[in-house]
């Protein structure tokens, strides 16, 4: 795993979450203004409920992809910090191999 | 459903421009996710593991999710738009069927229903005789103004609800993606055991409030009871000492009852106490059979239950061995049946403790009232075991078959789970014998003595 790219790609995910959101705020107000502008009809109602059930959605890809970022960068911080380990134990047994070889 | 005239003050176009930005909306969430593709991508590029597997696992569930997603916003979309035009050139016609009648001079009720106008009236009163025949010809004119109103705003009604109602539809189609919970990470779950813990000693607490609240509050219930109610407790007191009395006389009926109650297990050896009494001068042979038989029965299905667990506990045996002498020689003296049952009771003691009942129900009542109460705590093979060193008193086979018995079934007890104390055999069972009186009160009355006695008596001696 190169750490840093993908530790930049759950960030990037987690910046990229809250995009989805722009869809919905899209529809908020033509959904607003055609059920104000046209009362007693029930396609503005509708409008206005769709809107509410399409924020919904957007708002749980939202939560998803910003889990999802948030997995991958503790993956990789998860990763990084085995592989320090992993080296340091790596370091520990280097240390002890040349003095045996010189010897 | 719109009335006439909110159908002439829609302005069906905004429905037109909301379906409008719901496809731009389907398009925003299209490179949402070209864009959340091309980030995973980037991700994929630099991991792979098993991790990574099941993270794109989820990706795809997420493309998929949204896939769906932006067909159902095309679909709304196209619905929406589909219904607003029509809607549109809908409110259009009525708008210009109604101005043209208006401006034709008709009157137009928002029923909707066309009426002549003053200037109708005004041509059939000008007309004279012909004012009958213009007035039919103006009310048909009306009256087909208001069909066709009454046509055009049904038409706009039901256009309206089709639209309505299939955009409720793709609104209810929209199921938002489930949010992935928190137990199927390997982070999160840590924080949320340690939120639930506390929930759970918040809730715990709240409990406990919650009790002494209602401790709090039934105390306060019954002062107020007291200090309100004393007419009432005056005549619950009567009922009560009428119920005493009934009571008192109930209890008078229990009591030969309670104390078989107290002692249920000696009243079910009583019977085979009169039973081997009686049986064991006239009859010996059926004595064994009988009772080894449901003994045969309990012993093998339930080897560790009860029965045969009680008798073999340190205490028991304790307590069994330290009055054995006196039951010794009570059972010596009682040993009426010692020579029937004594003899019997060797082979029969292979069998099992069914051998030891009888035994036991011999030497107990021959044991007098000293071994009758750890008889009666525990009876049944408690018994035998005290009655039957008291009936093997004169016999040195039997002493010599309990030792043995008490040897090699020791480390049967440990497998049992039973006597763990016992386990460590005779040394440590006799140590932990003397750690036991030690512990609990004989220790201060033990060593107070030992230091006391030689102060008070070497001076004694001394003096004296």
């Amino acid at each position: 795993m190169e750490v840093e790219q993908v530790r930049g790609g759950g960030g990037d995910l987690q910046s990229l979450a809250p995009k989805a959101k722009l869809a919905s705020d899209r529809v908020q107000a033509p959904a607003a203004t055609a059920a104000s502008s046209n009362s007693g009809f029930i396609t503005g109602d509708a409008g206005v409920q769709w809107h509410g059930r399409f924020d919904a959605v957007t708002a749980g890809v939202e939560r998803r992809v910003d889990w999802q970022g948030a997995q991958v960068t503790t993956s990789a911080d998860e990763l990084e910090s085995c592989d320090q380990e992993v080296r340091g134990k790596f370091r520990a047994i280097e240390r002890r191999i040349p003095a045996r070889r010189e010897q | 459903m719109p009335a006439y005239e909110e159908a002439l003050a829609a302005q069906p176009a905004a429905f037109v421009d909301c379906a409008a930005a719901m496809s731009a909306a389907g398009n925003d969430l299209t490179e949402h996710r070209g864009e959340y593709d091309t980030t995973v991508t980037t991700i994929n590029d630099g991991w792979h593991d098993t991790a990574n597997t099941a993270f794109n696992d989820d990706v795809d569930l997420v493309d998929e999710h949204v896939d769906q997603v932006v067909a159902k916003v095309g679909d709304a979309a196209e619905v929406l738009s589909t219904g607003g035009s029509a809607m549109v050139s809908q409110v259009e016609q009525l708008k210009a069927v109604d101005a043209a009648y208006k401006g034709a001079g008709f009157v137009v009720q928002p029923a909707p229903k066309v009426e002549l106008g003053p200037a109708h009236w005004a041509a059939i009163a000008a007309a004279g005789p012909f004012g009958p025949v213009l007035q039919a010809v103006f009310q048909a004119r009306a009256d087909e103004g208001t069909m066709r109103l009454t046509t055009g705003l049904a038409v706009l009604t039901a256009t309206d609800v089709a639209t309505g109602t299939s955009l409720t539809a793709a609104a209810e189609a929209l199921q938002p993606l489930e949010d992935k919970g928190p137990g199927a990470t390997d982070c999160l779950p840590v924080e949320d055991d340690g939120t639930d813990g506390n929930l759970e000693k918040e809730e715990r607490q709240t409990d406990v409030k919650a009790q002494k609240d209602t401790e709090k509050d039934t105390e306060k219930d019954s002062g107020k009871d007291d200090s309100g109610e004393d007419e009432d407790e005056k005549s619950d007191d009567k009922d009560k000492e009428d119920q005493d009395k009934d009571q008192g006389k109930d209890d008078q009926d229990k009591d030969p009852e309670q104390p078989g109650d107290q002692q249920p297990q000696p009243e079910v050896p009583q019977p085979d106490r009169e039973r081997p009494e009686n049986e064991v001068p006239g009859f010996e042979p059926p004595d064994p059979v009988g009772p080894e038989v449901p003994d045969f029965t309990t012993d093998p299905i339930v080897p560790g239950g009860p029965d045969l667990g009680d008798p073999w506990k340190p205490t028991e045996l304790e307590d069994a061995e330290v009055p054995s002498g006196g039951l010794a020689s009570g059972g010596g003296g009682g040993g009426i049946g010692g020579g029937g049952p004594g003899s019997s009771g060797v082979p029969s003691g292979t069998s099992g403790t069914g051998s030891g009942g009888p035994l036991g129900f011999v030497g107990t009542p021959a044991g007098g009232t000293p071994a009758g109460a750890p008889a009666g705590g525990r009876p049944g093979l408690g018994g035998g075991l005290v009655g039957a060193p008291g009936a093997r008193g004169p016999v040195n086979g039997d002493e010599e078959y309990e030792r043995e018995s008490f040897l090699t079934e020791d480390p049967e007890d440990d497998v049992w789970g039973i006597g763990t104390d016992e386990g460590n055999p005779y040394v440590d069972y006799q140590e932990e014998q003397a750690q036991q009186s030690d512990l609990p009160t004989l220790a201060p009355v033990e060593e107070l003595p030992p230091f006391a006695l030689p102060g008070f008596d070497l001076p004694e001696p001394g003096k004296s």
